[in-house]
Formats: structure tokens, sequence, C-alpha cells
């Protein structure tokens, strides 16, 4: 019934070949692998780079028509692009491998997007990242789902994170790009899942970079302000390997990258941190462009002393400068200064021993991208279009080159950061990508190694159960082990006989750490393993497979199922007047509002989604009810009087939309079903009427989608401007 | 007090309109022409040592409320980062009221944010409505989308002025509440991101935008039957009228703000609403006279077609407008109008007596005085521009993005931007620029003169200038 996945899950080999914590890796350091370069700090070590350039000619190599909002990385002689792609009806986003040679189109995958708030021009926003180890490289689109794909292009898995985790991706686009370090892919993403992730939060995500499968989930957070896209880094604290990240909760925060453990957390902003930080020397420099905690002027470049734990006080900072916002770039620094770029597009550089303010320079009005430091040059492109090289000094800058990339009365802005590789710089317009230089292949010195590290000898702190998520069908098993850390998060050992134990979950777990589930019925839980004083869990769904029927008259608590996603505190089974027992959506006036929820694997195909539904009146507005189904969403709007069939609700040139007139005293019926068609198409269909009437013959809507999804968990959809209700939900094969 | 305001104001309107001094809502007057005859104002001033510096008062973090001043009265919006009140924590709008003679502060009027968040009310943001200053009352739109009327004095009088007398606080610094219109509760309004309309009036009616826009999927307007535009009966706080003619064909919110002023023999109120079209209406009964769409056909939003975040000016008959876009949107082409609103129906195609296309994206309000017109746009560039043709004189690159208006004061331009230079540029059709000084952060407010004193705020700080004064260190 969820083939693809279950077999994922289940495969021993697959789960054989996870066991080796840090495989060797290697980037050169000619390679761009990811956002932040080779040493995540936007530097390369790459000397002889371009002073002088343009867009006419001199020290282009190439210029290719395909822009992005994200920067490329570089890996080998191939540049991995993400852009956005198709026409407004038909947008997906596309990862594009370029020959870096030539500029040419060796191959592409193109994803099509769902269930996201993000609109199309501001789709593609965050990198891809190489696996220096395996060339694969990996995807996080702005819906949040993640790819990994082979160097050839063949996609390896991919994980869907708003139907398994109740991903939430919003207007303003902002989504991280993914860092690979060691055996790990990591990432965050704001979601509202099951279990101990029922609460809308921004969680850090480790998943197993061969398989996909998630290794841990972290949430140092205690709240969340805005989506954000802080790119982690990787630092050796005295002896821990640690992940330092900026949060969505105004905080940055440096978590063991083996287990996700907070090590600390320190408060500088009232909004969500989007740069990235630097590392040296056991010193954190942070920075953001908001609202700082203690005064009215905006904006922060800190250093932090790394070795401290716990939630940081003002003792931690070495130095504080205000008034200085660079919202959207992050930092770059050489050994006596730090610069950074705000939001004004003015490049400004800090004493990296005292933070003083040393001089500013003004290169446009508008700014987002983040500066790169390489050969004593600082590349920096802005928003107005112009890029410029620039070489800074202790008393100023000086302008090596400057160039308006398009026209001056149509200027192609600048989003993305440049990239160097291989002798060259590589700048992203909105518009295309331009090779600056002559291209050095040269097989230079290792950047960045983490060969395999002996087990720890010392004592265990940690036990972590992998792997962390699974979701089974009744009657399947899941293989779990146990692994220990010590206090540093170094990896010690799998643990061969832990204490297991099952928490609100039917079924059972043997010695050998073997879950097997129940013959019949869903539940969600958790699988324990305590070992001495120390325990660990792993979350475990287990959902029978459909034909499924709620009617929840026999319901014995107004909580909604446990297995549902995105259901704890948004939909409540209750009692109402003259229709018994029903799932309600109750009025809410809080950010949340809109919420969807999600009640099986993320891979259904094949079914068809059916509920009545109603809207209430209050204060002269009515609610949204819909549902979805592989990832498309049929919506009946309150207020708007329509009935509207989407995959990618922001992207309204995709909708078909009918009006329909339907008043907030009647129940009625709507049915959702996708078919896909032999031309490789997708017709999807809806139909709403009258509950008490017989189905009419004719759908409603319909759509043909050319760029269909081929599978989705059902589920349902419900924007609380009033009371809406859902009543006889039905999800079965179709016919 | 009201009353003893209100013969005040009578008497001096009866006297003459350029005796008053103040400066009592956005645009000094309802035809909202960013314009003071105003002279002796300063045109350098230094904020390191003090020099033509009368008071600096203390703001939030960020403030968009443009000041007005009236009544002895400086009102600014901002929010509540500066706190001054500790019973009253967290993020807030704040409506700052200080002395205009000293920069004392007097009261404030704050309010919690949204529980719906930010797709109704944006974080930080505070009050960016600016006040309208009349009969002793002043009437500003809250960050919780509602019309309030307050005693300009506060309880500073002793009174506690009505309707509303239930106030749960009414200590000095708090705000004698006259009246709420709560535009979500009356007519439904889902303000997109924040509603920030500074009221104008005609007679006893006030008019303001509702800010009704999309939700946070930025395609859907949830609240398609609210008004784009109300009329409120001042004394009461009563809705006289509302028009909806946008409907669900908001492209994203609703930020200008009306103006009011006769046109062929005609008072009218105009707006400029979510669907990029500016609209005249007969200001008493608000029948619809006429409409225009400030984006070409072929136009694509967000690329190319626009919303319109400027404020309408009435000069002569004729209005000017210029559209543009959310800052958060960055920079791109824009349009410039000059509209004939003595014609009726939809004018697109007829009421146009020129359109200025070199423009980019502004958010600015346009400034009227001796056949020319002074025009900003976000990318930084001050257009001036010939009054009757549209043809330009000169254009000036301020490298920094433009948020506020141009004001002419006397014979003299001053104009802020997000670097924090405010420069102040003769009144000429050859460009000269006078000086230029920096304001220590973003200046995106529009410099208001005053009584004599030229008034300038930066992201948390008012500054009150005055030529000759001495701000002592």
């Amino acid at each position: 019934m969820y083939p693809a996945f279950i077999q994922m899950v289940r495969r021993p080999a697959v789960l054989g070949a996870v066991l080796v914590i840090g495989a060797l890796t290697v980037t050169r350091a000619a390679d761009w692998p990811e956002w932040r370069g080779p040493s995540r700090d936007g530097r390369s070590t790459e000397t002889n780079l371009p002073s002088k350039w343009s867009p006419a000619g001199e020290n282009l190599a190439w210029r290719i028509p395909i822009g992005s909002r994200s920067s490329p990385v570089v890996f080998g002689n191939r540049i991995y692009l993400n852009t956005p792609t198709g026409d407004p009806a038909n947008t997906q986003e596309r990862l594009v491998a370029l020959d870096a040679e030539t500029g040419k189109i060796v191959w592409e995958r193109r994803f099509s997007l769902y269930l996201s708030d993000v609109p199309q021009h501001r789709s593609s926003w965050a990198s891809p990242s190489v696996d220096p180890e395996t060339g694969n490289i990996y995807l996080f689109t702005v819906a949040a789902q993640l790819v990994c794909m082979a160097p050839d292009g063949k996609v390896l898995w991919d994980r869907s994170l708003p139907d398994e985790y109740g991903a939430v991706t919003t207007h303003g686009g902002r989504t991280t790009s993914p860092i690979i370090e060691g055996d790990k892919v990591i990432l965050n993403a704001l979601i509202m899942a099951w279990g101990d992730l029922n609460r809308t939060g921004n969680r850090y995500f480790a998943f197993d970079k061969k398989t996909g499968q998630t290794i841990w989930i972290a949430s140092p957070q205690t709240r969340h302000y805005d989506t954000n896209y802080s790119t982690p880094i990787v630092a050796t604290i005295e002896g821990t390997r640690a992940l330092i990240v900026g949060g969505t909760d105004g905080g940055y925060h440096a978590l063991k990258l083996n287990t996700g453990e907070r090590m600390w957390s320190v408060e500088v902003s009232k909004r969500a941190i989007l740069n990235s930080p630097l590392f040296r020397d056991n010193v954190a420099y942070i920075t953001h462009g908001e609202e700082n905690m203690d005064t009215t002027e905006m904006g922060m470049i800190a250093a932090v002393d790394a070795t401290k734990t716990g939630v940081l006080t003002p003792d931690a900072f070495k130095w504080r400068t205000r008034g200085f916002l660079p919202s959207y770039a992050s930092p770059v620094a050489d050994a006596e200064r730090l610069y950074t770029v705000d939001n004004s597009a003015i490049v400004g550089a800090f004493d990296l021993k005292t933070g003083a303010r040393l001089w500013e320079k003004t290169l446009g009005t508008l700014q987002k991208g983040s500066p790169v430091l390489a050969d004593g040059k600082l590349y920096v492109g802005t928003e107005n279009g112009k890029f410029f090289i620039l070489r800074p000094s202790a008393t100023g800058v000086e302008v090596l080159d400057e160039d308006v990339l398009g026209t001056a009365a149509a200027p192609e802005p600048i989003v993305a950061s440049p990239i160097v590789a291989d002798g060259r710089v590589y700048v992203t317009t909105m518009e295309a990508i331009y090779a600056i230089g002559k291209r050095v292949s040269r097989p230079s010195a290792p950047s960045r190694t983490s060969a395999p590290q002996p087990p720890s000898t010392a004592a265990p702190a940690a036990v972590q159960v992998f792997p962390y998520e699974s979701l089974i069908s009744p009657g399947q098993s899941v293989s779990l082990k146990a692994r220990l850390f010590d206090a540093k998060g170094n990896f010690i050992r799998d643990e061969p006989s832990p204490a297991w134990t099952v928490e609100q979950l039917a079924g059972a777990v043997d010695a050998k750490g073997t879950y097997a589930s129940a013959k019949s019925g869903s539940s969600a839980g958790f699988v324990k393993a305590t070992v001495g004083g120390l325990s660990g869990s792993a979350r475990v769904r287990v959902i029978e497979p459909p034909p499924w029927t709620w009617d929840f008259e026999s319901a014995a608590a107004e909580a909604p199922p446990a297995w549902w996603t995105g259901a704890p505190g948004k939909v409540f089974q209750r009692t109402v007047e003259g229709a018994g027992k029903v799932l309600m959506r109750p009025r809410d006036e809080t950010v949340g509002r809109r919420a969807k929820v999600f009640f099986g694997a993320p891979n259904l195909a094949g079914y068809t989604v059916e509920a009545d539904v109603r809207s209430r009146e209050q204060r002269r507005q009515r609610g949204d009810v819909g549902l979805i189904n592989e990832r498309y969403g049929l919506v009946l709007f309150g207020n708007g009087q329509k009935l509207e069939l989407h995959p990618w609700q922001a992207a309204d040139e995709m909708t078909a939309r009918v009006p329909f007139t339907w008043d907030a005293e009647q129940w009625y019926r709507m049915k959702l079903r996708v078919d896909h068609l032999p031309d490789g198409t997708a017709r999807i269909r809806g139909k709403v009427w009258p509950a008490a009437d017989v189905e009419p013959a004719a759908w409603t809507i319909e759509k043909i989608d050319k760029i269909p999804h081929r599978m989705g968990s059902p589920g349902i959809y419900a924007d609380g401007i009033s009371d809406v209700y859902f009543d006889n939900v039905k999800v079965y094969k179709s016919q | 007090m009201m009353k003893r305001a209100s013969v005040l104001f009578v008497l001096l309107a009866a006297a003459s309109a350029s005796l008053s001094a103040d400066w009592p809502m956005w645009g000094g007057t309802p035809s909202r022409n960013m314009v003071s005859s105003m002279t002796g104002l300063p045109t350098t001033w230094d904020l390191k040592t003090g020099k033509n510096v009368k008071w600096v008062a203390e703001l939030g973090s960020q403030s968009y409320g443009n000041p007005v001043v009236g009544g002895g009265v400086v009102m600014v919006g901002t929010n509540n980062e500066a706190m001054r009140d500790p019973k009253q924590p967290g993020d807030r709008g704040v409506l700052m009221v200080f002395r205009e003679a000293t920069g004392e502060f007097m009261w404030q009027a704050t309010f919690e944010k949204l529980s719906s968040g930010r797709a109704n009310d944006w974080p930080f943001q505070g009050i960016a409505s600016s006040p309208l200053i009349i009969d002793g009352v002043a009437y500003f739109t809250s960050n919780r989308a509602q019309i309030v009327a307050v005693d300009l004095q506060g309880f500073h009088d002793n009174e506690n002025d009505g309707p509303t007398k239930d106030e749960k606080l009414t200590g000095k610094n708090d705000p004698d509440i006259l009246w709420i219109f709560d535009m979500i509760e009356e007519v439904g309004a889902f303000p997109h991101n924040l509603a920030n309309c500074s009221p104008v009036h005609d007679n006893n009616l006030l008019y303001c935008s509702t800010g009704n826009g999309q939700d946070e999927s930025h395609v859907n307007v949830p609240s398609p039957k609210a008004p784009s535009i109300v009329a409120i009966d001042r004394t009461t706080g009563k809705l006289v009228w509302e028009d909806n003619s946008v409907g669900d064909r908001v492209l994203h919110g609703q930020w200008s703000t009306p103006a009011v002023g006769d046109i062929g023999g005609v008072r009218q109120v105009v707006h400029a609403q979510g669907d990029g079209w500016v609209r005249g209406y007969e200001a008493q009964s608000g029948k619809k006279l006429w409409e225009f769409d400030t984006n070409p056909k072929d136009s694509v939003w967000p690329k190319t077609r626009n919303e319109v975040i400027s404020t309408p000016v009435i000069f002569e008959n004729v209005v000017y407008i210029a559209n543009g876009q959310d800052p958060e949107h960055g920079e791109g082409v824009g349009h410039a109008y000059a509209l004939d609103g003595t014609k009726r129906g939809d004018i697109t195609a007829t009421g146009a007596l020129w359109h200025f296309d070199k423009i980019r994206r502004s958010i600015s309000t346009a400034a009227i005085k001796d056949g020319l017109i002074y025009l900003a746009d976000f990318s930084g560039f001050l257009h001036c521009l010939d009054l009757k043709t549209g043809k330009p004189y000169w254009t000036h690159d301020m490298f920094a993005a433009i948020w506020g208006s141009p004001m002419l004061i006397g014979d003299k331009v001053y104009l802020g931007d997000e670097d924090g230079d405010v420069a102040v540029i003769e009144h000429s059709k050859t460009f000269k620029l006078v000086s230029e000084q920096n304001m220590g952060s973003s200046v995106y407010a529009t410099p208001v003169p005053a009584n004599g004193a030229l008034f300038v705020m930066n992201r948390n700080q008012l500054y009150a200038l005055a030529e000759g004064a001495q701000l002592k260190k």
C-alpha cells in the first residue's frame, strides 16, 4: 500500500549502510558545494581571481539566460542551479546541471510545487547542496520537499515535509539551503505534526543523507516569530562538533551535530534571524538587522564566547555594535575585519577584536545577497543590478570594478550571492548566470575533511533511537537501533541490549529492538530505549490502508485521531446542534487560522476523498472548507462564494475556479478525485452538492494538470474565519 | 475643552487659512499638497553639535506615522519599543503626543497587536497613520484597523470627554478616547499587513481607507464584501457611507489615503484603491463620479502591474498620483498621472492629462507650486516636472530608497531617504542642492513644517529643528 516508503524503512541493507558515523568526506577547495562555500564562511582560498570584467565581454567566459534568486553550487565540472521554470500556469522548480566549462545544460529535473503559500516569483529560494563523498545533490523546494539526486539526476529518495510533518511554507518564500555534514542532511522548517511535535514551531532536522531516514529532530526554541533561512555552520567547540544557526525566535543556537541537543542559545532580536554566523577560535560572530532586545536602535554585529553553555547572558558578548542593519546578507571576515552589507546596500567593515565601525560605502539602495571574500577582494551584487569587485582595507574600500547587469532601464536584480570555483567567479542575477574569468581546473588540497572517527570511550550521555520516525501499515515491523553518544556528542556504540518499551502505540517491541505493530488498527506513539539512566525514543505511526470512514459519533475525546498530522489544537470532535458529533474547526483569530490536516502516508495515490461540510456565519463572516488529495486542494470559500481546485494556491494561474453559491445553514457534500491519464497528465475533479440531495452525475470543477503530482496524503483544509464543520469523511479507492 | 478649541479654530479659519501655521493632517490640508508657505526654517542643522536643533524626543524602534502639529502638541505614530508604561508591555502600536514647544512627553495611546498576526498587523510597524487634528480632536487609524477619535489634550484638561467615558486607563499618560470605529467588526475589513489610513474630512464626515486586502496566501481576498473606503460621522463615530468597487480584485493591500478637494465645482473625495484604480466620489453622498486605472492593460502583477500607496493630490481641478508597490517588493517600473477629475465614469482612456512613465515604483506624494510638480520614487530619484505637460526639468538621485515625500516649504524642497540623509533643494526649474544632513538612521517620514519649526523623524527619534536653536548636549 505504501510501496516506496515502506521498502525504504524496512530494507535491512539500507539500515546496515548507515551505521558508519562520519564517513570520509572531501571537498576540494576549488569546489563551492553549498551556499556558504567550501568552508561555510563565504570565503574561498583561491587566488588570481578576476579584478575586472564587463558584461559586454571582457573576462566573461559565458552568460546563460537562466537566472534565480538562489546561488548555484559547483562540484567538479558541474554547476547545479535551482531555478524556476514554466509559464505561470505550469511553474515548477528545476535543478539544472550545467557544464562549468561551457554553461551548457547537461541535465535537468523538474519538481512540481504544492500546498504552499510561496508565490511563483519567490520559488527556487534555496541553493542545492552537494555531498562531497558521493556527489549526490540535495534540493529543498519552497514547498518543503527534500529531494536527493544522483550526479546523473536520478532521484534517489525524497521526503515530503508538508504531508509528513505539517510543514508550513509562507508567502515570504524563506527556505533554508540544506547542508551536508558527515552522514547527515541538515535543514530547518516550520512544522506542526503529531505527538511531541504537535505545536507549530521551527524544528531542525537531520536526515540520513543516503536513505532520507530521520536521524533527529531538534526543538531548541521556545517561540517562533517568522520563518527564516539561516543556513547552519559547523564548528568544533572545545571538542564538540556543533551546528551554529540563527533561529526563528530571534536567537542564535548551538546544537550538537550528532544528536541535535542544545549547547547554548543567545537571544539577540525580536524577529527571526536570517543570517548565517561565522566561527573562529571559539568565538561566534553573529549579525541581524531587526529589533534588538534592549534598545530602540535596530541591527547588531556581535562576537559571542561560544564556549559558554545554556541560555547565554550579556557577559557572553565580547562586543556588540548596533545600528547597522544586515537583515539579509550574511557576513564574511578576513584576519582583521568583518564585512557585511546592510539592507540599503551599504557595505560596512567592523574590527573583529573590538566591533568598531571602521568604514562604509554605498553600493546601491537594496540588498539581499551576501558578499563573498576571496583573493583579498569582496565580490558583491545588489538588488539594483550592480555587481562590484572591491578591495577592502583598514581605512576604506577601493572599487576595482563596477558593472550594471542588464540595462540601466531594466537592470537584472541580484538576489543570489556570488560564488567562486576553479578560478572563476559566478554571478547569478534574476535573469542570468555570468561566468567571469578563466576556469582553471586544478586538483587542490581538501578544504574540509571529516575522516571516520574512532568510537568514543567516554561515558554515555545520550541515547538516540534510529530511525527516529517511521510510518508503517498494521502487521509490518521496524528494526530500531539504540545509539549511544557521549557528552560531547561523539558516537560510542550501538547498544546491544537496551530496555525497549512501547508508549501510546499498539504492538510490541522485542529485545533486539524490532517493533512489530498490531495486525489491525491505526495508532501513533513512541518506542523507547533505556540504557542505565538514559533513554531515547523513536516516533512511530501505524496507519491502516484506506478505506477510511469517520462519522465521529463514537469519539471518546475531543482530540482528533493521534496519527493525523497537523490536527492537534486545530480540529476537534464535538457535538453540534442538529448534527451530532462532527469534526469542528472553531473560529480562530490567531496566526494559524488556515489549517491543513493530513490523515495518512504521503505516498498514497488513486483514492477519492469525500466529506460533508458546513461553514457558519459569524460577524458577517464565513470560513472556508476543503479537501486535500494527492497534493491537490478543493476549497469552498464562504465569503468568496466560489469553489477552487488548486495544486498550489499561491500560483493563481494554476487554479481552476467557479462561482458557487452556498449558504451558512446547510450541509454540503464535497468530493475530490485524481486520475492519472495515459498521456502523463492528471485529471483532477471536484464535486459539491447539498448533502440532503442525491449526488449529481456531473462534476462541478475539473483541472487537467500537465505537471501533475502523483501521490500525497488525503486530508482536509479549513480556514476558521468562522466555525466550520466536517462530517462523514470517507477515503476510498477510486472506482 | 473641545468647545474652546472649536471656537478658536473657527476664528482662525475665518480669518485666513494661511495664518494657521499648524500642520494638522497628512499633507497639511485635505488636498494633500505637500507645500507650505512658511519661511525662516533652517536649511542646515547638525545633530552632533545641536545647531538649529530645538529638541529631540525618543520614539520606538520604527516610526511610520508622520508627525502632525496642532493645538500645541505634536503627534507621532511609532511602536512600543521605547516602552513608556511597563503596564503596557510588548509589541504595540503607539501614538505618542509631545508638547510642541518643548518636546515634553504628554500622553500616549497604545494598542495591542491583533491576535491574527502579521497578515493583519505586521510586527513592530507601530501606528502608521498620521492623525487628523480638528476642533481639539485627533482622528487616526490604529494598528487594529480602528478609526480612533481622541481628545488632543488627553486627560491633561482634567475632563473625560465622550461619548466614550468608560476608558480603563485614565492617567495623565493615557488617551481620552471619544469613540472608536472598528473596521474589522463594523464592515468586515481584513486589513492586509497593517491598516494605516490617515483620515481626511469634509464638514462633518471623515474618510478612511479600510485597508481590506489579501490573506497570507496573497491570492485570496477573504473578505471581498468589505468596502475600500468608509465615511464616518466624526461626532458620533457612526458609518455614513461606504464603497466597495474593488471586491475581490485587491492586488495586495490598500494603503493609500484619501484626499478631499473641489474639482469642477464638486467637492470630491479621491481615493486610490487596491485594484490600482483611483476613484472620485461626491464627498457628502459617496456617489462614485469617476475611476481611472493607473496600470497599462498589458501589465502583470507583481512584475509590472502596481498598487497605489501614494496619496492623491488635488490641485486646481486636477488629481496627481503615482503608483508603486510595497517596499518589500523592491524596485520596478512606475507611472505618474495628472487626471481630469471633472470627467465621469471610467476615464482610463480619456482622463489622463499627462502620463509620466520614467518614474520608478513610488510610494511618495506630490508637492506642487508655481507650475512645477515634485515626485519622488522608491529607487531614490526625485523628479521635477512641468505641471501642465508632465515633461521633466530635472531628476536628482538620492542614492537611497525614498519612502517619504518631497516637502516644499517656501522656496526649498526637503526630502529624506533610507540612508538617513535629508536633502534641501532649491525650488526651481534647474536643480540646485542647498545642503544635505544625515539624521543617524533611516528617514522614512516626510519633514513637516509648523509654527516656525521643522519636524523630522528618523527611525526612533523625532527632531524639532528651528533656525537659531541650540540643543544643549
